[in-house]
């Protein structure tokens, strides 16, 4: 569907160069919710408007649905454009248009007639049929989203590109528009790149995964396999950042016990791993924390588990977890 | 007391008409040359939508060369090129010449500022929506700026307006050229201060109308 392959984009300035993107290569599938998380800074909104060319790439190449966009014409440009939607951090509505005149705007752009209906339908799938005749300042941010959303959709575009699309939005209106991508991707099939610095969006909504950092992405995946086996520092600190995490006070010194991190996915819960482990490595167990998060219809449950013992014992009952594919972390104590 | 009465209803409103002649007309002329150019500044300079930097500097300097002249010394140096115009260089028509020349500068820098003003993410979407530079213009730049533009109008209008009292000093007609005549030359007090009053009447009533409309047409 979309192959990024080896992109790179150098920005020049009088003094030095400074490259955003560091040779990139990122496959998408059709359907796809592809979420692309970094912290600022870290080139994952250049590298997403590389592919629409918004931002010329210095190197690569970059195909969508086949058709190498870097190579474009800037008419052949223009029409693939109008089959990639776009949306913003911060909208960018025509201020002097209403909603339906914002919407209508690029089906006149590809010269549609009958852009009414077409401008119904979308007003219906984002739930704004009521304010069809008001203009951007009116609206709430979560409204102007929506606008743009709709704005973005009505040439039927087969991807859509979220640029920190929920990033000036509160958590709930946040939450609101991520479950709209989500009925547009299931009911439309549309493919998406979300672009992000919030693990909770990624959480909510995608399936796969790049995490970004200094313009390389230092670990891709899916998301289940990312949450729950994080490799990199960048990526275990954004993982932290949504999962629950004991205060540090509580971490004490004590040499007789060991603290581990146990995450487990939903087809681990029927057999009773925990006190297998207990009994068979004669350790004892205190739970100090738990939870259990979803993701894509997945569960993916998270102890933290104090294990008190001999030292040979707690190895052990660690590495019998581990055989059982329970993914344990050795937390470290304080100094 | 009566002939002066007379006198002032004689001359005035023809005056005033001849005033709003030539503004309109130079305006007009003047928005029709200096609106591509405003817009040609914007989008060749350096990050514009279709970035041409000698072109802009081309625009830039005959602008600011255009805007370096005052208009006192314009007048009289186009004169040539008046006459080939008008045929003549006298007069109300003739001197529309000049102030159009006077104002396509200024509308090109006041076109320029307003477009400047517009949000470059907005230019952006309409980019990534797969607009062409020419709807990018006539679809998003000139009708966003348009609250900036109708002030930078207005602006225009009141410029011409005190220029074309300067022009009705050498030959041409209007408001000034009685307040030059009667009121100066032949010590007319009330022709003076009515023509003043007139002035001042005008330039408020087009600042009030230019203010009303920028702030009915503006969504933000």
């Amino acid at each position: 569907m979309i192959r990024i392959e080896n992109i790179s984009k150098e920005f020049t300035t009088q003094k030095e160069a400074f490259s955003a993107v560091k040779n990139v290569s990122i496959h998408i599938k059709k359907g796809d919710i592809f979420g692309i998380i970094g912290l600022s800074g870290a080139g994952k909104s250049t590298l997403v408007r590389c592919i629409n060319r918004l931002e010329e790439p210095s190197n690569g190449h970059i195909y969508i649905d086949g058709q190498d966009i870097t190579a474009c014409t800037d008419t052949q440009l223009r029409e693939m454009r109008k089959k990639i939607g776009m949306i913003f951090q911060h909208f960018h509505l025509l201020n002097r248009r209403t909603v339906e005149e914002n919407i209508a705007f690029p089906l006149e752009i590809s010269n549609i007639r009958h852009k009414d209906e077409r401008i119904t339908e979308l007003l219906h799938l984002v739930e704004l049929e009521d304010k069809r005749n008001s203009y951007p300042s009116q609206l709430s941010g979560g409204q102007k989203q929506r606008v743009g959303i709709a704005r973005a959709l009505a040439n039927k575009p087969s991807v859509l590109l979220c640029d920190e699309a929920t990033s000036a939005l509160d958590p709930k209106t946040t939450k609101s528009i991520l479950e709209l991508l989500k009925k547009i991707n299931r009911e439309l099939g549309v493919t998406m790149i979300v672009i992000t610095h919030e693990m909770e969006v990624i959480k909510q909504i995608c399936n796969k995964v790049a995490v970004m950092e200094g313009g390389s992405v230092v670990e891709q995946g899916s998301v289940i396999e990312v949450f729950t086996n994080p490799s990199h520092p960048v990526t275990k600190q954004f993982v932290q950042s949504v999962s629950h995490d004991l205060p540090k006070s509580f971490i004490t010194q004590n040499t007789n016990q060991k603290l581990v991190r146990i995450s487990y996915q939903s087809e681990r819960v029927d057999k009773p791993l925990l006190s297998k482990a207990i009994r068979k490595f004669d350790v004892d167990a205190n739970i100090l924390l738990g939870g259990i998060d979803h993701l894509n219809n997945h569960i993916i449950g998270n102890l933290i588990v104090e294990f008190s013992g001999e030292k040979e014992n707690i190895q052990g009952a660690i590495h019998y977890l581990e055989e059982n594919n329970v993914i344990c972390e050795r937390i470290e104590y304080n100094e | 007391m009566n002939d002066a009465i007379k006198l002032m209803m004689d001359l005035l409103p023809i005056a005033m008409v001849e005033t709003l002649y030539m503004v309109f007309v130079s305006t007009l002329v003047a928005l029709i040359v200096g609106t591509p150019i405003g817009v040609i500044l914007v989008i060749s300079e350096k990050g514009g939508i279709q970035e041409h930097i000698s072109l802009n500097q081309i625009c830039s300097t005959i602008v600011n060369i255009g805007r370096s002249f005052p208009f006192s010394i314009l007048m009289v140096a186009i004169i040539p090129f008046t006459r080939f115009i008008v045929g003549t260089s006298l007069g109300t028509t003739a001197a529309i010449v000049p102030l159009s020349i006077a104002a396509i500068p200024f509308v090109a820098r006041v076109i320029e500022n307003a477009l400047k003003e517009v949000d470059k993410g907005i230019i952006e979407a309409a980019q990534a929506m797969g607009a062409t530079t020419l709807q990018i213009i006539i679809k998003v730049l000139i009708p966003e700026a348009m609250p900036g533009i109708v002030l930078g109008i207005t602006l225009t209008v009141i410029n011409l307006i005190g220029y074309s009292a300067m022009a009705g000093l050498v030959g041409g007609g209007g408001l000034g050229k009685i307040a030059d005549q009667y009121g100066y030359k032949r010590y007319n007090t009330p022709i003076m201060i009515s023509t003043i009053i007139l002035l001042v009447v005008l330039v408020q009533m087009i600042q009030w109308l230019g203010n009303t409309i920028a702030k009915a047409i503006n969504k933000k």
